[in-house]
């Protein structure tokens, strides 16, 4: 191939039709990097929005643009109605068809689903810390504090006052330091951290699929994902699974990372992992069924 | 006294998302649609596309503090962290990715034959698998330059460079595209 002719061809490649990503994958790309670059959640509450207080050397007129436009994208965000649990720990999810679950990383919430924080509770769901006692649960795809109204007023930015534990997590930038004005620090502070519990309703019962303890550990460029074996169950099998989400109780779709027999190393390497995703390890029995499950988060690069 | 316009101008963005994240969101939402695109000419995968803008905007959101917006914009910027990073990924995976670029469906517009499409598509194939084997600062400039569509100025600002400099290195660069695009061509035949 002669120089004219690879030029051509190069130009060709550059002029190859691309569809443009979609709503849904446009937020799925957000989410990941806002993860990965500690803007917790997908800043699909409101929240966040109704904290925008920026103003820079007086210029009034900035900001109105600035804002103007951002209602705009905020508003087309609202679209994804998926919440999806960012951490967890002694966080309990009850679903709507009564059973519960321990609350891990990816899982997500379906519409009815009540999170209660346990005594060491600490997680982060969406733009909201869940805390010791704190109960939530999700309507219109947002956590609202359990027995406040549903948030289906979009004016209404201001999250219920008797939310216990809340606060929007506007991260700021690295250098932010330096120019931090209020409007990157959460105006809703954590109130009552441990506010027991005011609501009384039946405990549904447990699942009997266990929870797998899974942690990662990244050694550039590889993700080493490690668990430890449930005891009582007579483990076949683990298969580990790289997903943007799932649902908390079943494998979900995504890149089988590795299959590991039980007996021998409990450890699977991931060589190509990708920021903002989720290994969920599943354990199987020699009747194939489903004896325990975990996940991790992809550790930061 | 004329005030930024941040809908407008990428340094009034880019200086408002310093203290507000929300105004950074704008910036990626007004860039993904064309960085997408460079990323899936450039690898042929949608799905791989999605996560090398998704590390994109996590990189850029992190030198946030450090960059400065000339008059091009944000673009050059956003642009040379996309190359950066797909020249990152095809070093890392190798010979595993050239043969995964082979599964990769592609678009060919512009071949309306079955059989021109046919050669199009193999040639395409080629020369993406050829881009990955020339040094990161070849592969830089010519994806730059091609594959996202910069002008020469736009690509020399993108690489921090003068337009004489980028006509020099985008030659040299060809040259090497050429010889391992022999190779590669060659290595098909075996």
């Amino acid at each position: 191939m002669n120089r004219p002719d690879l030029e051509s061809l190069l130009h060709e490649l550059g002029r190859l039709p691309v569809e443009s990503p979609d709503e849904l994958t446009v937020a799925r790309i957000e989410s990941r990097w806002r993860t990965s670059a500690g803007l917790t959640g997908s800043s699909r509450g409101p929240e966040r929005r109704s904290r925008r207080r920026v103003a820079i050397g007086g210029a009034v007129a900035l900001v109105a643009a600035a804002a103007s436009v951002a209602v705009v994208v905020g508003a087309q965000r609202n679209n994804d109605p998926d919440l999806v649990v960012d951490a967890a720990n002694d966080v309990t999810v009850e679903l709507p068809d009564g059973s519960s679950l321990e609350a891990q990383a990816g899982e997500v919430l379906p519409e009815g689903a009540v999170v209660v924080g346990g005594p060491g509770a600490s997680g982060v769901i969406g733009t909201v810390f869940v805390r010791p006692g704190s109960e939530f649960v999700v309507r219109g795809g947002r956590l609202v504090a359990s027995g406040a109204p549903a948030p289906d007023d979009p004016s209404s930015d201001t999250p219920p006052t008797s939310t216990p534990g809340v606060v929007a997590t506007t991260a700021a930038p690295p250098s932010s330091a330096q120019g931090a004005t209020a409007s990157t620090r959460p105006t809703t502070s954590p109130t009552t951290d441990a506010s027991p519990r005011t609501t009384s309703r039946a405990r549904p019962k447990p699942r009997t699929t266990k929870r797998l303890s899974v942690s990662a550990q990244r050694t550039k460029p590889t993700v080493r994902i490690s668990w430890v074996a449930p005891t009582n169950r007579t483990v076949v099998r683990y298969v580990v699974v790289r997903a943007r989400k799932w649902n908390g109780r079943t494998l979900p779709q995504g890149r089988r990372i590795a299959t590991v027999r039980a007996g021998g190393t409990l450890t699977a390497v991931d060589k190509r992992p990708a920021d903002g995703q989720f290994y969920v390890v599943a354990a199987f029995g020699p009747g194939n069924q489903l004896l325990a499950i975990g996940s991790v988060s992809t550790p930061p690069g | 006294m004329e005030v930024p316009d941040p809908e407008h101008d990428d340094a009034a963005l880019v200086e408002l998302a310093r203290t507000d994240p929300e105004a950074f969101t704008l910036l990626y939402r007004r860039y993904l649609p064309r960085l997408h695109a460079f990323a899936v000419r450039r690898c042929g995968d949608r799905h791989l596309a999605d996560d090398i803008v998704a590390v994109v905007f996590e990189r850029a959101w992190s030198s946030l503090h450090r960059v400065e917006i000339g008059p091009a914009g944000a673009a050059p910027w956003l642009y040379r962290i996309t190359a950066n990073e797909l020249a990152t990924h095809f070093r890392r995976s190798g010979r595993k990715t050239r043969a995964l670029e082979r599964l990769a469906a592609v678009p060919t517009a512009g071949a309306a034959d079955p059989a021109d499409s046919f050669a199009l598509r193999s040639d395409i194939h080629a020369v993406r698998a050829a881009i990955g084997r020339v040094s990161p600062r070849h592969q830089e400039v010519i994806t730059l330059r091609y594959l996202a569509g910069l002008t020469p100025q736009e690509t020399a600002d993108a690489m921090g460079t003068t337009t004489q400099v980028i006509a020099a290195l985008l030659h040299r660069a060809l040259g090497s595209l050429e010889r391992e695009l022999e190779r590669e061509l060659g290595s098909d035949g075996d």
